[in-house]
């Protein structure tokens, strides 16, 4: 048996390639890593079907504050953290560290501004707050159809990174990774629902996580670095960087040296070479925390535990849980910098880092799979938490609140497998063209939920003088300026030059333009809402008392 | 307008007496720790910072009129050269950069004696493989060592030259790459080690999250105990009009 065992290592290994090959061709060890863990998320999956409409939509209020926070950390730990942050440092160095804020940040203004509020108020989704705080079916509409492009954007990036994770283990071109890797997610995002997902989410945690620390043990232990707390030892590495390291005996898996030039530019904050600077800096960090506070996917985690005070409990672990990886994940773009500093090892596609330098870094090949495999596992978990919010925005608030209340639990059911699988070919066009890199597509999805629901959830929590006109006021403002933006984004790439696309580009950036649109959005709520009617005096009481405990005054 | 139309009208600024009150009292504190942590280093960053240009760029500064001019010494050719080698050596996106390499190419063309000129100019059109055995010979007239991190750019740093010189169009731009590649901005936030980092890398990729889980520990802490006390949630943090 133990024969048996080193025998099948040794020829995985051997199947998997050597690690120098860092092109996409087909790896049998990582490949049959990846297969497997997607055949335990679907069997996992079918093992959780969902049977009606309440196990669908919120998990029938069941999960822990642990295992929520599990999950939030699963879904929110998407191929843009574990993939695309590591990628943006890789190229831009301290720029890369506004994604790291800016998506932890936020879950401070959510905790403390949003989660328990939310929770007492007592819906099931985002739609139904604003449409009920708002009394507008109109605002539920449009905060369903916004929810569903934030999760289109968002799961454009996301099926990116599954497509250059496919192509990095199977070998197969990047279209054919993406169009295999949504039908995967698609296949037990249908069949399972949410309760299958939010369990399963926490299996992919667990995944993600070991995959993406072992590496990081391994090369700390290897290149001398303080291996015990790995966040902690790549920090003399990042020094090193901007010092220089000389010619030594350590090499890479292609025998290079474990050297570089001086590069002051790697950690130094806004620096020339990068091409960023701190205006970005600042406006990047703050649309993306914004907008962490205005996701609905995430929002939504918090109907799925049991008690209010679960709610911001599970933002703690959450917050938690999403750290670990967020301290280890510098740590691959810094060690990517060195080993791929020889000019041998050429110009790398950024969004693969994690795995490119894992190979550079000569680690076992089954273990360089298991990488992959928890990167696509990071994707598929946000994916299909993404498709479950898009679905159930067009089906429960668009389709039974507006369009067909008679509706059943069965038709419900038919309308949000539809759309899921609507929406996954909607993604997979918009990925085939590699727009961005991953994680500046995410940070779209950022912005628009930063300048459009965020408001929206602060003042109608926190100002009882918010009302409809002034609600739909500040909608428009955000959906008027992330038109704006996302058109100059998508016509410069297409190559047309609209007027002013310097100016723009710079100041309504596709991936911060929150900055100016959500207190933009907010001003317009407010002015309009002092202009108006007040909201009706039982959304008021209701507000003050149940979310907020104040007196009952009758 | 009632008393009781008046107690519902509320704002994060006005809360309403008790409960909210606190609330409001504490969320701003946390707010305010959490701006002032995150946007106030930054700008404490940003407002402290000198400009802390690398030595090469005053080089390239005092060599560069000679290059114009034709009449750059050999010497000077040499740390032009090593210049160009570094910045290509740290910067992929430069190896694609034709201008910049036909700059290195021609200087190392015009440091050598002119007897060995015309073999280089074949070397350059020849394939890479040709191109990187020949490293040894480039990287000994650049008095650079053979294995040197700067010798092994010197393959990607080669461009197809014919020995024309090259055209103001080209030169134009070397400036501007070699200011944008080699100033940097420093301050003691950047200098000073902590933990083996630089102390502004660290606050910002270690402790920021470290200071954003305590804050919201400390938050969750402080307001279990206001919601049991004002009677919204339980002992066992089960709310008092929606957890049944």
């Amino acid at each position: 048996m133990t024969a048996f065992v080193v025998m099948t290592s040794s020829s995985l290994a051997y199947a998997a390639g050597s690690a120098a090959e860092l092109d996409g061709n087909f790896k049998l060890g990582p490949a049959i890593i990846v297969i497997g863990i997607i055949i335990l998320f679907i069997v996992v999956g079918l093992l959780n079907k969902a049977s009606d409409t309440a196990n669908y939509w919120a998990a029938g209020r069941s999960i822990s504050r642990v295992g929520s926070g599990m999950a939030i950390a699963s879904n929110w730990m998407s191929a843009a953290s574990f993939l695309g942050m590591a990628a943006i440092m890789y190229g831009s160095g301290y720029h890369g560290l506004a994604y790291v804020i800016g998506w932890t940040g936020g879950y401070v203004l959510l905790l403390v501004l949003m989660a328990s509020q939310i929770r007492r108020f007592g819906k099931y989704t985002a739609p139904d707050f604003i449409g009920d705080r708002y009394y507008s079916s109109g605002l539920r509409a449009t905060t369903a159809i916004i929810g569903i492009l934030i999760s289109v954007c968002y799961c454009v990036g996301q099926f990116g990174g599954i497509g250059i994770m496919f192509e990095w283990v199977l070998g197969l071109p990047y279209l054919w990774s993406v169009i295999i890797g949504s039908s995967v997610v698609l296949l037990y995002t249908l069949i399972s629902g949410m309760l299958g997902v939010t369990k399963n989410q926490q299996i992919q945690y667990v995944i993600i996580i070991i995959s993406f620390m072992i590496p990081a043990f391994i090369m700390t232990w290897k290149f001398d670095y303080f291996w015990l707390l790995p966040p902690i030892g790549y920090g003399q590495l990042v020094s090193d960087i901007v010092t220089g390291i000389p010619n030594n005996e350590l090499v890479n898996s292609y025998g290079h040296s474990f050297a570089i030039l001086p590069s002051p530019e790697y950690a130094l904050p806004w620096d020339p070479s990068t091409g960023k600077d701190f205006f970005q800096w600042i406006t990047l960090s703050f649309s993306l925390m914004v907008g962490t506070a205005g996701l609905p996917h995430v929002i939504q985690r918090f109907y799925v535990v049991p008690k209010v005070s679960d709610a911001r409990w599970s933002v703690v672990w959450g917050l938690f849980f999403i750290c670990i990886l967020y301290w280890f994940s510098p740590l691959y773009s810094a060690f990517g910098k060195v080993l791929s500093s020889n000019p041998e090892v050429g110009a790398l596609a950024k969004d693969a880092i994690v795995v490119y330098t894992a190979q550079l870094a000569d680690i076992h090949p089954l273990i360089v799979g298991f990488l992959a495999a928890g990167a696509i596992s990071a994707a598929f978990s946000t994916v299909s938490g993404l498709l479950v919010a898009g679905a159930s925005g067009f089906s429960h608030d668009l389709y039974y609140r507006v369009f067909n209340p008679n509706a059943t639990s069965e038709q419900q059911m038919m309308m949000a497998r539809i759309a899921t699988i609507v929406m996954a070919i909607v993604v997979t066009v918009i990925a085939a063209y590699k727009l961005a890199l991953i994680a500046q597509l995410v940070a779209v999805a950022f912005s628009l939920a930063g300048c459009t629901l965020f408001p929206l959830f602060l003042l109608g929590i926190w100002w009882s003088g918010s009302n409809k006109q002034g609600a739909i006021a500040g909608v428009t403002v955000g959906i008027s300026i992330s038109l704006i933006a996302i058109a100059y984004f998508v016509a410069g790439k297409m190559g047309v030059d609209l007027p002013y696309s310097a100016f723009i580009g710079y100041y309504l950036n596709a991936w911060s333009f929150a900055w100016i649109a959500a207190p933009l959005a907010i001003l317009a709520n407010i002015v309009v809402s002092l202009m108006t009617p007040e909201p009706p005096r039982e959304i008021k009481k209701f507000l003050a008392v149940h979310v907020h405990g104040a007196e009952d005054m009758g | 307008m009632t008393e009781s139309e008046n107690m519902y009208n509320f704002n994060f600024f006005r809360p309403t007496p008790g409960f909210a009150q606190h609330n409001a009292r504490l969320i701003a504190a946390v707010v305010l720790i959490w701006a002032i942590a995150i946007f106030g280093f930054q700008t404490l960053l940003k407002v402290t910072e000198q400009p802390a240009p690398e030595a090469q760029l005053a080089q390239f500064e005092e060599i560069w009129p000679g290059v114009l001019a034709n009449n750059a010494s050999t010497q000077d050719l040499k740390d032009l050269s090593k210049i160009y080698l570094n910045l290509l050596g740290r910067h992929v996106a430069l190896r694609s950069n034709q201008d910049f390499k036909l700059g290195f190419t021609s200087a190392v063309y015009n440091l050598l004696p002119s007897n060995e000129r015309q073999e280089f100019l074949s070397l350059t059109n020849k394939d890479f493989g040709a191109i990187k055995t020949s490293t040894g010979e480039i990287s000994s007239k650049l008095d650079l060592k053979k294995d040197s991190l700067l010798a092994q750019v010197i393959p990607y740093a080669l461009v197809p030259y014919d020995g024309a010189p090259v055209s103001e169009m080209a030169l134009k731009k070397i400036p501007t790459i070699m200011q944008k590649n080699l100033m940097h901005y420093r301050s003691a936030l950047t200098d000073t080690k902590f933990l083996g980092f630089p102390f502004h890398y660290f606050y910002t990729a270690i402790f920021l999250l470290v200071l954003f889980i305590g804050l919201c520990l400390f938050y969750c802490n402080a307001i279990d105990k206001l919601n049991i006390k004002y009677d919204l949630e339980t002992e066992d943090g089960k709310g008092v009009y929606h957890d049944k």
